[in-house]
């Protein structure tokens, strides 16, 4: 074990180092809960198609990383679930742009769960048969969220705002990158990703480390050297269109405005914070803007906005239904261009009370802790960093930020319209 | 959980749980479930959350909110069983931030509630207005969600004649029937006239004696809450299909039981229901899915109050009568041969994993406590967790014989 790190903040304690075998632990204790979770973060996500290996470069089928996620929970000789289950364990899975993650929920039998979960990940067991069987459960999945308005409309943004980076590509693929992934495929990105120094472990509750630590340590071992290296384009800081349209069987206009980051926003953890005091000081519903929007019947009570981010980009998402959106987008450049000249001190300072009292509110949960955690442990971040780094926002980084992000050169409208 | 009496008709249920880092009132007032009502009630809880007497628009009312250092608030409507509930919801942080945030939250909610904005005739005509418009729409977009949909549409079907088969967030078509002022009448007849329940965590138990003095508002109560009505199932199986511009095919079918809310009958009809779709266990994932690969999902969950099980999955259009067809064979085998071996334990332990949780959360045991009100069951979680420990192969296997399907509805 090394580079043990310890940090606290409102009662909440974060405790890092990295395991032998290479695995990065995050520990955030929580003694008054009884649920127990832990969550594996392996550092592949659907992002991450294109790679080289020891200088050989690859070009896998969209959806690798997702099909992997849901063929890891095939094992020879048992059910994976009915494991889970008798030991009173959840178990689940996700797939993100960067990320694929293992997690369980338990109130009890933490450990042996834990030795269950690091166990099946580290223990592919792929067939041509159990291989070929799981492409139409995809299928299905992809289909479904095809039916869900704010996953189309918010691939169809993506598409717009990023030109080089496969952000507009659903994260399970499509039918045809599907159907193409074989057995083979699935070992060579399994063998090139699933690696202990690839990986990240969260477990929050009242948990021990240094049990978790033995019980990682007998089952994963370090493994010898691979040089793999992610591929990426280079985006600009332009977009490809400000506006893309597409029809569905719903009931008003649905839209989503989105603005991204620059090649030169590089500190991620700033522009975090900053980006959503930002957002919630313009936009946020007790802002002049939503006030009025509102009462032109503009937007209702759906409206909403955030930012998401990754090492490698950044996007605020302004959303919601309205009757125009082209007029909503021109009343919300209007909008931002007066603010620039106004003092808006009380306000960020109020804005950034309310988010921190957001933060604290999230240690209340044992599930949110360790999903927050595991989006920034990519960044190289921890849940900490933030809070610290929310502390010490000036208002003229505030102000500087309203400029270089809201512009109409990096900005997108994606709206869905009634058939 | 401890119920201290306000005066006659509110009543404070207080949770004994104290390592939250933040507090929560809940303010409940319980209607009947009726078509005339339904309208009324949810418009006004949108116009009482868009301005009170002292914080007059959503701008003040969300910047006395950002001031709480953010308190987290909504009003929304909630159905429970033949009940039409107008909640109000306040978290805001513990004392150790900021000492009174408490008191804050519980004179906001008084605020909001009890002093709506009006000119003395009725809710202001301006906020009147955008609200109706706003719920119209919120009525239109229910087909936006199509799962949401097809399970609303499901339920209608399946309860039809019954008042849980109606929308308790209200009718387009009603809408026009209401004036500000005609609305205003109403929510003063409901909010003298209404049971009150306010459910509160906090670790200052001092606050309750703030809280009782706070909902003190002598009132005077007057209303029976209904007895919920099950209507007998019948043998026939109504089917419906409805056409969309959708890329995968949806299957909600309602299996009616007759089972009521609470004791041992109800715990074996939650064990049966985990059996059947409660989990990545249970037989319709393992059958539907993982051994016919017709989709990515399929559950099973029930409608408490009305001993309904409703089964859920997206399958492609062209495999919906066949997919259906599995899940009935599926239902009549667990009829005629019982459970599978392992299947009780497994299930059991799902159920008492998620009751367990549920203290985890200030608003999972908000709910369950709510809910065991309501089904007039007195059992707190541990009670609830011993009654599922109890049930029985037998138990179940009786219950799998109630099980009739009732209304199978799909979207194509």
């Amino acid at each position: 074990m090394t580079g043990l790190k310890s940090f606290k903040e409102a009662g909440q304690e974060i405790i890092t180092y990295t395991l032998q075998s290479g695995i990065r632990c995050f520990v955030l204790p929580k003694k008054d809960f009884k649920e127990k979770q832990a969550m594996l973060c392996v550092n592949y996500g659907s992002m991450d198609t294109e790679f080289k290996i020891d200088g050989i470069k690859y070009a896998t089928p969209d959806g690798t990383a997702h099909f992997l996620e849901h063929k890891m929970f095939e094992d020879e000789k048992m059910n994976i679930f009915d494991e889970f289950t008798k030991l009173k364990a959840n178990v689940n899975a996700f797939t993100n742009y960067n990320m694929t993650a293992y997690h369980f929920s338990c109130r009890e039998n933490f450990y042996e769960s834990l030795g269950l979960l690091a166990g099946f990940v580290f223990a592919p067991y792929f067939t041509e048969e159990n291989v070929e069987k799981e492409k139409d459960i995809i299928i299905q999945e992809i289909k479904m969220f095809r039916d869900v308005p704010s996953w189309r409309i918010f691939f169809n943004m993506q598409s717009k705002l990023y030109k080089k980076l496969p952000l507009n590509k659903d994260i399970a693929g499509t039918e045809a990158s599907v159907r193409s992934i074989d057995k083979d495929m699935l070992y060579l990105c399994y063998n090139s990703f699933y690696r202990p120094d690839n990986m990240a472990l969260i477990c929050t509750g009242d948990v021990d480390r240094f049990k978790i630590n033995d019980t990682i340590e007998k089952i994963v071992l370090k493994q010898d050297n691979l040089h793999t290296e992610k591929i990426y384009g280079i985006e600009n800081d332009h977009v490809t269109s400000d506006y893309i349209e597409d029809t569905m069987d719903v009931s008003a206009n649905i839209f989503n405005i989105g603005f991204k980051d620059n090649e030169s926003d590089t500190d991620k953890l700033k522009l975090m914070n900053l980006t959503r005091v930002l957002l919630d000081m313009f936009f946020g519903e007790s802002s002049d803007f939503y006030s009025d929007m509102y009462t032109k019947g503009l937007i209702d009570s759906s409206f909403a906005s955030q930012y998401v981010s990754s090492f490698a980009y950044g996007t605020s998402i302004i959303s919601g239904m309205s009757s125009s959106p082209e007029k909503l987008r021109e009343s919300l450049f209007a909008y931002i261009d007066k603010q620039h000249n106004k003092d808006l001190s009380v306000r960020f300072e109020q804005i950034k009370r309310k988010q921190l009292g957001m933060y604290i509110r999230n240690f209340n949960s044992v599930d949110l802790l360790t999903n927050i955690q595991a989006d920034l442990y990519l960044k190289n971040l921890n849940i900490i960093d933030i809070i610290n780094n929310l502390k010490e926002l000036k208002y003229e980084d505030i102000r500087e930020r309203a400029v270089t992000h809201f512009r109409k050169e990096n900005n997108v409208l994606s709206v869905i319209k009634p058939l | 959980m401890e119920i201290i009496t306000v005066e006659k008709g509110t009543e404070i249920n207080y949770i004994h749980e104290t390592k939250f880092n933040t507090s929560v009132i809940c303010l409940l007032i319980r209607r009947p479930l009726s078509r005339e009502e339904s309208t009324f009630n949810a418009l006004a809880v949108n116009i009482l959350k868009s301005g009170c007497r002292k914080y007059k628009n959503i701008e003040e009312i969300n910047n006395h909110l950002d001031e709480m250092y953010g308190a987290v608030f909504s009003g929304i409507i909630v159905k429970k069983g033949e009940e039409q509930i107008l909640q109000f919801y306040i978290d805001v942080l513990n004392e150790s931030v900021e000492n009174g945030l408490y008191k804050k939250a519980a004179e906001f909610l008084k605020n909001v509630v009890f002093e709506p904005l009006t000119d003395g005739e009725g809710f202001l005509q301006e906020i009147f207005d955008i609200e109706k418009e706003n719920l119209k729409q919120h009525i239109k977009n229910r087909i936006n969600d199509k799962s949401e949909y097809l399970k609303l549409k499901t339920l209608e079907k399946a309860c039809e004649g019954e008042p849980f088969g109606i929308f308790a967030d209200g009718y387009y078509e009603d809408l026009d029937k209401i004036d500000r002022i005609s609305l205003y009448q109403h929510y003063r007849k409901i909010i003298e006239s209404s049971q009150i329940e306010i459910f509160t965590l906090t670790q200052n138990k001092e606050n309750l004696e703030y809280l009782k003095r706070n909902f003190a508002l002598d009132r005077k109560v007057n209303v029976p809450i209904t007895e919920g009505i099950m209507v007998q199932t019948k043998t026939e199986v109504s089917r419906y299909n409805e056409n969309m511009n959708i890329s995968q095919g949806k299957i909600c079918i309602a299996v009616k039981t007759g089972v009521p809310a609470f004791g041992e009958e109800f715990a074996a009809l939650l064990v049966l229901n985990e059996v059947l779709g409660g989990s990545g266990n249970s037989r319709l994932f393992s059958i539907v899915r993982e051994k016919h690969g017709l989709c990515y999902n399929i559950h099973s969950f029930v409608y408490r109050f009305k001993g309904i099980m409703m089964i859920q999955c997206g399958v492609e259009k062209e495999n919906i009568e066949k997919t259906i067809e599995i899940i009935q064979g599926i239902i009549s085998e667990i009829k005629e041969k019982g459970l599978w071996e392992n299947e009780m334990e497994i299930a059991k332990t799902g159920i008492i994993n998620s009751l367990e949780s549920i203290s985890d959360f200030p608003s999972s045991l908000i709910d369950f406590y709510a809910t065991q009100l309501f089904a007039g069951d007195p059992r707190d979680i541990e009670a609830f967790i011993a009654l599922i420990q109890k049930v029985s192969e037998e138990n179940v296997n009786n219950m799998a014989e109630k099980m009739e399907v009732h209304t199978v509805y799909s979207l194509s």
